[in-house]
């Protein structure tokens, strides 16, 4: 609403005489005021000429209804009513779809009481565009080609829980990425190899371990794939830096270890 | 002189016509199947200029009322506004009937089935169905009743088949209008008129039938129409649809035919059945002629009771009369013949003319007749009526 039409409303109301107490005035419109007070009769014409000068505010139809309404005009207050809520594009389809509704509704109620047979056809009803998407847009499935691409990322995903699982000593996380089928490089099995790395894991306190010039290698048939990289690994009283190898076996429940060998030693 | 007063009661009659309005029952059609279809702006239009010419049709006020509330807050069930069930539920019963009745089609090429026989001088015959709350105005057109118009109408709120006083159910069967009573004359109750009816006729007292009063009449001022079950017994038109109707009644003579399951027959089967009822009568006229009192008697149930004779004392009379006849000629005419709607009983009315070599006399005389078990129709009452007044005189105001 424009301070030049307030002024206007507020001019109007004093040349009608209209007085409003300040206590009651928690609005800065004096035409709210007053029709806050029940006085709306009085503001008809001057309310038909805002509206006049601004066909396109819900608030200013709105308020004439209820000026009507207090002027016990109730024809005209519906007319200003259904203004108010048709003024806006998106009001006006709104307002559609629920009076479609509600006809359809109508009908339906007095086919039931008449006992006609033939059922109301449901009216169609517009779907408004949403700023937000309320569902993810879909994404065209790939070919299974392509599916084979991601396996780098998810190899290298996994390394860097391995490492991070060893460094904080979560035991469960670490071993979890081990196959059953795993051997140690030593030929201890895997039961009692858990056992030794369990330990490990929660007496040795990791002060450093770093994970550089990965390199993977993936089988043609895409099941297998080969990792090498650089760990560099600090702990208390042990540090060593070398080139190790993973190899990674895919899983019904996930990529898993098979094969953990130390390469070479660095200086 | 005659023909003057003839003149002016056609005139009259016309100037009944002449302001005639929108049928207030087509908007109320109109607008349910505008309802139904979802064009409930048209309905709220039509009902709103409906309610400016009848503002107290409840019906019309009803729709109205609906589809605001529809527009508002929704409409799950017609008069859901309504709490009171004993109010609403024949609201919506009336707008049931009166958009059964305006949906099907009018039987305009077909006779109901009580109409057997209708004397050219009945212009109308008026039949109504409980079922159908619907009044059906027959004009007689060279003896074959055609379908002119129909109401809905009200009936007692004890529904139909009237047995004793104070069951507020409309009687079924064959009845005519005794005179008519002017609004002048009336309570308020009863609106713009009132036609009494002959109940109980000779058949209903023959079954112990009790109560009296039994009228066609209007609606108070404030009502355009009452609900279907309504009135202590009467049948009840709205007032200006009793002024139609009214037009069409002549006092002392209009059959008003009151059943509830009315069968409209074609042409080809209103003509045979007429012609098997016709012959009847007339095998009982013969039967007399030919001076074989037995084969009379034989048209005579063993239940005769006519108020002054019984079986064994009419065919006592009969017999002893008999005896001294050389030759008897008895012709009818004016000879109309309505079956019961819901009974194996018809109504025979005619002018006799009675010529023997001892005695003559013409008269007016009212038979019933009954199907007895063994499958044969026979007379259980017979007796004289009034001689149809002058119609001039007779015809409202």
């Amino acid at each position: 609403m424009s301070k030049r039409f307030i002024l206007a409303q507020a001019g109007i109301l004093i040349s009608l005489m209209i007085t409003v107490p300040s206590v009651c005035a928690d609005t800065a419109d004096p035409a709210v005021a007053a029709l806050k007070q029940g006085q709306g009769e009085k503001l008809i014409p001057r309310l038909n000429q805002a509206v006049k000068k601004q066909p396109d505010s819900p608030q200013l139809w709105n308020n004439l209804a209820v000026a009507y309404i207090q002027a016990g005009q109730y024809e005209a207050a519906a007319r200003s009513f259904d203004s108010a809520v048709t003024v806006e594009p998106v009001y006006k389809t709104i307002y559609a779809n629920r009076q479609k509704l509600l006809d359809f509704m109508a009908a339906q109620a007095y086919q039931k009481a008449l006992g006609n047979q033939d059922k109301p056809k449901l009216p169609s009803f517009d779907v408004l565009e949403t700023s937000q998407p309320v569902v993810a847009p879909v994404i065209p499935a790939k070919p299974v080609q392509q599916q084979e691409q991601p396996t780098a990322s998810i190899i290298r995903q996994l390394i860097t829980d391995w490492s991070q699982a060893w460094q904080q000593g979560k035991v469960d996380a670490y071993l979890s990425l081990y196959s059953p089928g795993f051997v140690a490089a030593d030929g201890t099995g895997f039961e009692q190899w858990k056992n030794i790395r369990t330990a490990k894991l929660r007496f040795s306190h990791v002060q450093k371990l770093a994970i550089n010039d990965e390199k993977l290698f993936i089988s043609t048939d895409g099941k297998q794939v080969v990792s090498q990289f650089v760990q560099t690994y600090q702990a208390e009283r042990y540090q060593d830096r070398v080139v190790k190898q993973l190899e990674w076996v895919k899983q019904p429940e996930g990529w898993k270890i098979k094969q953990e060998i130390v390469l070479e030693t660095l200086k | 002189m005659k023909f003057v007063s003839v003149v002016l009661l056609l005139l009259f009659s016309w100037s009944a016509f002449a302001e005639d309005m929108p049928d207030p029952e087509e908007d109320i059609f109109l607008a349910l199947e505008e309802i139904q279809s979802t064009h409930l702006d048209q309905a709220a239009h039509r009902l709103k200029s409906l309610l400016q010419r009848e503002p107290d049709f409840k019906l019309a006020q009803l729709l109205y009322g609906d589809i605001l509330k529809a527009r508002t807050r929704g409409l799950h069930n017609p008069g859901q506004a309504i709490k009171d069930t004993s109010q609403l539920d024949p609201l919506l019963q009336e707008a049931r009937l009166r958009f059964a009745a305006k949906l099907n089609n009018k039987p305009y090429d077909r006779i109901p089935a009580p109409l057997l026989w209708v004397d050219s001088s009945i212009k109308n015959v008026i039949l109504v169905d409980l079922s159908q709350s619907r009044l059906y105005v027959m004009s007689n057109q060279s003896g074959i009743p055609k379908l002119t118009s129909d109401y809905f109408v009200s009936m007692g709120r004890g529904g139909p088949s009237k047995e004793k006083s104070g069951d507020l159910k409309t009687p079924l069967g064959v009845y005519f209008v005794q005179n008519y009573i002017p609004q002048e004359q009336l309570a308020d109750k009863y609106g713009a008129g009132a036609y009494p009816l002959n109940y109980p006729n000779a058949w209903d007292r023959m079954q112990g039938r009790t109560g009296s009063g039994i009228w066609l009449h209007g609606t108070r001022s404030g009502t355009y129409n009452r609900p279907p079950l309504a009135s202590e017994g009467c049948v009840v038109l709205p007032n200006r649809n009793l002024l139609k109707v009214g037009a069409r009644i002549t006092q002392g003579e209009t059959p008003v035919i009151i059943g509830e399951n009315i069968q409209w027959l074609s042409q080809q089967q209103w003509r045979e059945q007429s012609q098997q009822y016709h012959q009847r009568v007339q095998g009982w006229v013969n039967d007399w002629q030919d001076l074989d009192v037995n084969a009379y008697l034989q048209h005579y149930s063993k239940q005769f009771n006519n108020g002054h004779f019984t079986y064994a004392s009419w065919s006592q009379h009969k017999q002893r009369v008999s005896r001294v006849k050389q030759f008897i000629h008895v012709k009818l005419s004016h000879l109309s013949i309505y079956h019961h709607p819901d009974a194996d009983l018809f109504v025979a009315t005619f002018q006799q003319d009675y010529q023997s070599n001892n005695y003559t006399s013409l008269s007016w005389k009212r038979q019933y007749w009954k199907k007895d078990a063994d499958g044969v129709w026979r007379i259980i009452y017979e007796g004289r009526i009034e001689p149809p007044k002058d119609r001039l005189q007779l015809v409202r105001r």
